[in-house]
């Protein structure tokens, strides 16, 4: 870099600039990883992150388990209780199954629809830092109570849906509420980035030949799932600034006092809050629709009637918010509608199910751990399905009602379906980028205890609720019974993390140990196994040319008339010509900014301000002005 | 013969799950047990949930026993390279499983909006009770026929066997949930608002109710309970009450909401 000329030049800031972005975009270094935007790396900083909080979440789990185990324990007061559940709602929904649904976006979609990046590779870097600094913001609350070391958390006490009034300042004085309402402002400001930017990934950045009805089913269910976070995202975020107001303005939206109204919050909340859980599960189903063919090598069964039951469900799902409010006194007619709403959504997640044990049927099923976890999907989502079809009876729902049976129905959705998609995901995946393979053993292991421990867990809370124990509470006297299903589900819960630590020894075990994978270990049938493992920067060398839905398979397969495959001889494909491990020389990419980061930095600088002094919230808004400034004046490649 | 033992491994699971239900056994005693009715309402709802419990646990029985069923007979067996036969679908079958699911929902819907509309009506010739949530605990209001100051008790609900009873339900700060699985499921008690809510107690006993709506810090604490009593005993109770009152001076409840 340095001149052979004699008199130095003076470093100005731009050179300093030039130099790190050279610097990151060797790919080497920590600041390589800082200035990144390649959807690869994002994408597995999402993973990480969002398995870190994962963790966190989990102990929190945990805590409430020991906690409930035995009748009037002492373990943890009502006060620590009750911000260590609402963290744990929150830090599950926000922190780790949308961001890790996110990984998955970002590390997979580009390579499955045969492109180089994403459309807007800094903007995904931008929702990365800001997730990233929402989580951070959202958890540093803990520390704002007082002595942690004494037991003083400072966390939201809430609960994770934060009914009004009892977040407003004169129920929940501390600053925990301020922090969650905020947090959730930044997190959702990140999911909108990520949102828009996989819609105009997924319409414009497919490879010739791609239409619409060859887009692998995970690249659909991604799709649906942006559309659903770009107009969901919006209603909570204008929930959160009325709450805002109230909190911070002393504005009345929710004080029923002053005339504000208290169930306005609950119908923003669900309208946001019954999209927002098929976020979480569409992109385990898409994840689960790609596994299953894999290994029983066979296509999809009923592939548009897949995705079309996946695209009314997104459509659906904004038409049973108030299935979350029948005891609220809405009304005869608008329960009886909302019920019977409920009831029809649950025709489409049949139709899902259907379709994956027929795709199952007549196959020549290999049993993988990524088949494995989608098995127990559909296994565990089905019971998911159906409690929730209970939920649609709407006067046997008045006793359900906030109770344990409604915190079983809903792990077994996210838990039982989303997480397990999810772990699918990871054994399926993880072979492409990191170029090794897991370790089977040691996944059928994670399998076995998590399924047991699942099922440990949740199934006991579903006899609980119907013995009438309601959710949220603290503790609970001898007498009712309830000790020993409780005590059931505290030992189901420690199986669950201790399965968790098998999975976190498999990884490391496999990036270190594991079997070399291949381009193609699975012998797959979407495009992300027609390139090396782990993938160049480019991705493709050539952009292939799409002929057909699972278009590698038909590279590698021909059908004869009677749909009995035949392999297609080496070198005789129309497709052989391509040469897919071209060294990549002359592709342009995206240079690495910082620009984002430093934009996203700004969000928690301006919300901390919020709380404690505008003068923050000037600071904050320079930061993101200049983040902002930058980026746009910086040239996008060098 | 893996057809036979998987029915019959299902039969069991079945069975198990119905003598478990209906066991009586200890494990599932719970003065909150919602299986468990003493009440009109709850009796209904029960009645409800096992119409829907039922066939969605037959359901249950028959998916996962199908999924196993084809794990078994589907797995790739050892030393066959040949792929299956490349199936990309069946129009008759998607149209078979969509119409199928909705025959059997819409077989729900009629005692769904029935009994929507029965526990939405206000029974005529019903007891009135004001009942107020408040961080943590119930007050309860029996208003006077004269229109002078209501009985009023704390945490504990007197009511007369198989009467109607109406509740109008007032929140002082928070939003709580009134609760008493054994008569009747929960309806929420909101601030800025009255909820209605009736029950009809057809044992006598004392049972247990809670608060189902989290309300803050001793939101697990805040429980109650009801007498279903007989008419005399539940007379002589009120008069009791208004005596205690009387001499204590206490004054009537003031239900104000917010500040």
């Amino acid at each position: 870099m340095a001149g052979a000329g004699y008199a130095p030049k003076r470093v100005t800031m731009a050179d300093a600039l030039r130099q790190a972005r050279e610097n990151a975009g060797t790919y080497k270094g920590i600041w390589s990883w800082i200035g990144t935007v390649d959807h690869k790396r994002i994408g597995l900083l999402y993973g990480l992150t969002a398995f870190f909080f994962f963790l966190v979440g989990g102990i929190e789990a945990l805590l409430i388990r020991l906690q409930l185990a035995t009748p009037d324990a002492t373990l943890l007061n009502p006060d620590q209780y009750n911000r260590i559940f609402t963290m744990h709602g929150t830090t599950m929904v926000f922190l780790v199954v949308m961001p890790l649904s996110a990984a998955f976006f970002n590390m997979v979609i580009p390579l499955m629809i045969g492109a180089r990046d994403v459309a807007f590779p800094r903007m995904n870097a931008f929702s990365y830092w800001a997730f990233l600094f929402g989580g951070i913001f959202l958890n540093v609350s803990f520390f704002t109570g007082g002595n942690i070391l004494r037991g003083e958390l400072g966390a939201p006490d809430g609960g994770w849906f934060g009914y009004a009034p009892l977040t407003l300042n004169r129920f929940s004085p501390g600053n925990g509420i301020d922090f969650w309402m905020l947090g959730l402002q930044i997190l959702g400001v990140a999911s909108l980035a990520g949102g828009f930017n996989f819609v105009v990934t997924i319409l414009n950045m497919r490879a010739p030949g791609m239409t619409l009805f060859r887009m692998p089913l995970f690249v659909w269910m991604t799709l649906v799932t942006s559309f659903l976070i770009i107009f969901a995202m919006p209603v909570i975020a204008v929930a959160l600034f009325e709450l805002s107001f109230d909190r911070l303005f002393d504005a009345n939206f929710f004080n029923a006092a002053k005339g504000g109204t208290p169930l306005l919050w609950q119908h923003m909340f669900w309208l946001f809050g019954h999209p927002e859980v098929y976020i979480l599960i569409l992109p385990a189903m898409g994840i689960v629709s790609e596994v299953l063919p894999t290994f029983s090598r066979k296509p999809l069964f009923g592939y548009p009637f897949v995705v079309f039951s996946g695209v009314a469900i997104g459509f659906m799902s904004w038409g049973v918010w108030a299935h979350h409010m029948y005891t609220t006194g809405l009304g005869s007619v608008a329960n009886s509608a909302f019920g019977v709403s409920t009831i029809l959504i649950s025709i489409p997640t049949g139709v899902k199910i259907f379709n994956w044990m027929a795709t199952l049927w007549g196959g020549s099923i290999k049993f993988t751990t990524p088949l494995y976890f989608s098995v127990g999907f559909i296994a565990m989502f089905t019971i998911g399905g159906l409690t929730g079809v209970t939920h649609s009876i709407v006067p046997s729902d008045y006793q359900q009602q906030d109770t344990y049976y409604i915190v079983a129905h809903f792990h077994q959705v996210l838990f039982g379906g989303a997480m397990f998609g999810l772990f699918a995901g990871i054994y399926y995946w993880f072979p492409k980028f990191t170029g090794r393979m897991m370790h089977e053993g040691w996944g059928k292991l994670h399998f076995w205890i998590m399924f047991i421990g699942f099922n440990l867990t949740f199934q006991p809370m579903m006899i609980l609720g119907l013995m009438g124990m309601p959710r949220r509470i603290q503790t609970y006297p001898d007498g009712y019974g309830y000790g020993f299903w409780n005590m059931m589900a505290t030992v189901g819960a420690f199986m669950i993390a201790s399965s968790i630590l098998v999975f976190m020894y498999n990884v490391v075990r496999s990036l270190k140990k594991g079997e070399i994978a291949g381009d193609d270990p699975w012998d797959g049938r979407t495009l992300e196994w027609t390139i090396p493992s782990p993938p160049p920067a480019y991705n493709f060398a050539q952009i292939p040319q799409v002929h057909a839905l699972d278009d590698f398979w038909h590279r590698k397969y021909a059908e004869d008339p009677k749909g009995r495959p035949i392999p297609v001889p080496a070198g005789a494909s129309d497709h052989a010509s391509h040469d897919e491990h071209a060294d990549g020389h002359g592709i342009h990419m995206p240079s690495p900014s910082y620009f984002p980061l430093i934009a996203a930095a700004g969000l928690p600088l301006i919300a901390t301000g919020l709380i404690y002094d505008m003068a923050i919230v000037a600071a904050g808004a320079l930061v993101l002005l200049v983040g902002l400034y930058g980026w746009i004046l910086e040239p996008a490649t060098e | 013969m893996r057809h036979r033992h998987l029915s019959r491994l299902a039969a069991l699971a079945a069975f198990l799950v119905a003598a478990l239900a209906f066991s009586g056994c200890s494990i599932f005693d719970s003065p909150q047990n919602t299986f468990a009715p003493a009440g009109e309402v709850a009796r209904d709802q029960k009645n409800i949930f096992f119409l829907t419990m039922w066939p969605a646990l037959a359901i249950l029985v028959l998916v996962e026993g199908l999924l196993l069923f084809i794990l078994l007979r589907f797995r790739h067996r050892e030393g066959d390279d040949g792929l299956p036969q490349q199936v990309h679908g069946n129009n008759k079958l998607e149209i078979a499983w969509t119409i199928a699911p909705v025959l059997l929902l819409a077989f729900f819907v009629p005692p769904t909006i029935g009994g929507i509309v029965d526990l939405g009506r206000t029974p005529k010739d019903a007891v009135v009770v004001d009942v107020n949530g408040l961080q943590w605990k119930w007050l309860f209001e029996y208003p006077a026929a004269d229109g002078g100051t209501p009985v009023q008790s704390a945490d504990e609900l007197h009511i007369p066997i198989n009467k109607n009873i109406t509740f109008r339900l007032h929140s002082a700060d928070v939003i709580h949930s009134f609760w008493v699985p054994k008569l009747a499921g929960k309806t929420d008690v909101i601030p800025g608002r009255e909820n209605h809510m009736w029950i009809k107690g057809t044992e006598i006993g004392t049972y247990s109710g809670q608060c189902a709506e989290f309300c803050g810090l001793d939101h697990a604490r805040m429980r109650f309970t009801v007498v279903v009593e007989s008419e005399e005993d539940y007379q002589s109770w009120l008069k009791q009450q208004a005596a205690a009152q009387d001499g204590s001076g206490q004054p009537a409840l003031a239900r104000t909401e917010g500040d």
